[in-house]
């Protein structure tokens, strides 16, 4: 088992929904060396590849899962990134930020913006 | 604390990143608002639901397939190959056509594809041979490689990423001035309204405060927003440096900092459109 790898590999998944272009980014994202770089390199791909984020094949309950995409749609796309490296992926907020090669503040303003609008999406 | 200001730190104190004095102001405006409250579990709601959805294990043809990516050969011009070749046509080398055709590396094959379809051999003369005698004609006749270049050859370095142009005229400005040089005044534009909020949560990152704040539209496509931002001298640089990604700084004035002056009061001055 390799954390990498199923990070990775969640994270197209979850950005694409399909799980044959999903290995197709995720192998992809793996050439770049690196071990945080692979995850920028995985946003990048996908936001290239286009929304949206699905998570159907989750393990939530279908109603839930449903909800949760729905409130999803509401996260712009540079907040959406943040948001699943973050809360899917369980990055910590300095991984986040070397990852996407952006300021430590950039990412925790992301986040709040995407964690505001998703649980205003939820709360509706 | 200001339920303004709590409200866009919520994220944070979920994360526990916040210094134990704002997280203990925070608490108390939560303990004092029962919106806030809501708020706070609300979001606390989301991202939890969130993490259900989780990590998922990679399938086995993952490794696979990236095994199998790293040792194909890379998909780009062979150039230092071929430049290589230039390099072994300057040193005499000849290529003989329609010869049997040596072992060759793998890394090698490239360049054979590019410079011959048919199989290859090379051979090596001496260059430096004043007065060669005539060769015989040789059979099949060999294609020797014309002008010989004796040019050093200079791959051009893997492009680097530049910085921001907008971090680089800052940095610019830092170095004009002196160590001791501190910011005190910064104007930038940037195409987002939440960029406010970003320099509150920009400066709290950096142990700073805000100290007051206003935003006023100036017409249905513009808008200016001011804040005063108060900042731990020795983190200036950082925070300075942050803003940067926040948008466009336009200027940025550097003024030296009094003796003992242990925090330092920075006015941003935002125009939106």
């Amino acid at each position: 088992m390799n954390a990498e790898h199923d990070g990775v590999y969640t994270f197209c998944l979850r950005w694409t929904g399909d799980a044959e272009r999903a290995l197709d980014l995720a192998v992809r994202s793996l050439r770049v060396s690196g071990p945080l770089a692979v995850y920028g390199e995985a946003a990048r791909l996908c936001s290239e590849a286009g929304r949206p984020v699905v998570v159907a094949s989750s393990p939530l309950p279908q109603e839930e899962s449903a909800r949760l995409q729905a409130a999803l749609g509401a996260v712009g796309d540079d907040e959406l990134v943040v948001l699943l490296l973050r809360d899917v992926i369980a990055l910590d907020p300095d991984q986040v930020a070397r990852a996407l090669d952006l300021a430590r503040g950039s990412v925790t303003a992301r986040l709040q913006r995407a964690r505001s609008a998703l649980a205003a999406r939820l709360g509706a | 604390m200001h339920a303004f200001f709590v409200r866009q730190r919520l994220s944070a104190l979920l994360d526990g990143e916040l210094p134990a004095h704002e997280r203990d102001a925070m608490l108390a405006a939560l303990a004092d608002d029962a919106e806030l409250r809501r708020d706070y579990e609300a979001m606390r709601m989301a991202v939890a639901l969130l993490g259900r959805v989780g990590p998922v294990p990679a399938p086995a043809a993952l490794a696979e397939a990236v095994l199998v990516a790293q040792t194909e050969r890379p998909a780009r011009p062979p150039w230092p190959l071929l430049l290589g070749g230039l390099t072994l046509l300057g040193a005499g080398v000849v290529f003989w056509p329609d010869a049997p055709r040596p072992s060759a590396p793998d890394a090698l094959e490239a360049l054979h594809e590019e410079i011959a379809a048919a199989p290859i051999e090379v051979a090596v003369i001496e260059p430096e041979d004043p007065e060669p005698e005539d060769p015989e004609p040789v059979d099949p006749e060999p294609v020797v490689a014309e002008p010989v270049v004796h040019e050093p050859v200079v791959v051009p370095p893997a492009p680097t990423p530049r910085p921001k142009p907008e971090r680089e005229a800052y940095q610019a400005a830092w170095e004009r001035g002196s160590q001791l040089a501190r910011v005190r005044s910064v104007r930038m534009h940037a195409s987002r309204g939440d960029v406010l909020y970003e320099l509150t949560a920009l400066a709290a990152e950096h142990g700073g405060l805000v100290a007051s704040g206003q935003a006023r539209m100036l017409d249905s496509e513009q808008a200016y927003g001011q804040l005063t931002l108060t900042v731990p001298a020795d983190r200036l640089e950082g925070f300075m440096a942050g803003l940067g990604d926040l948008g466009s700084l336009t200027s940025a004035l550097p003024r030296p900092a009094e003796d003992g002056e242990e925090t330092i009061e920075v006015v941003v001055e935002v125009q939106l459109h």
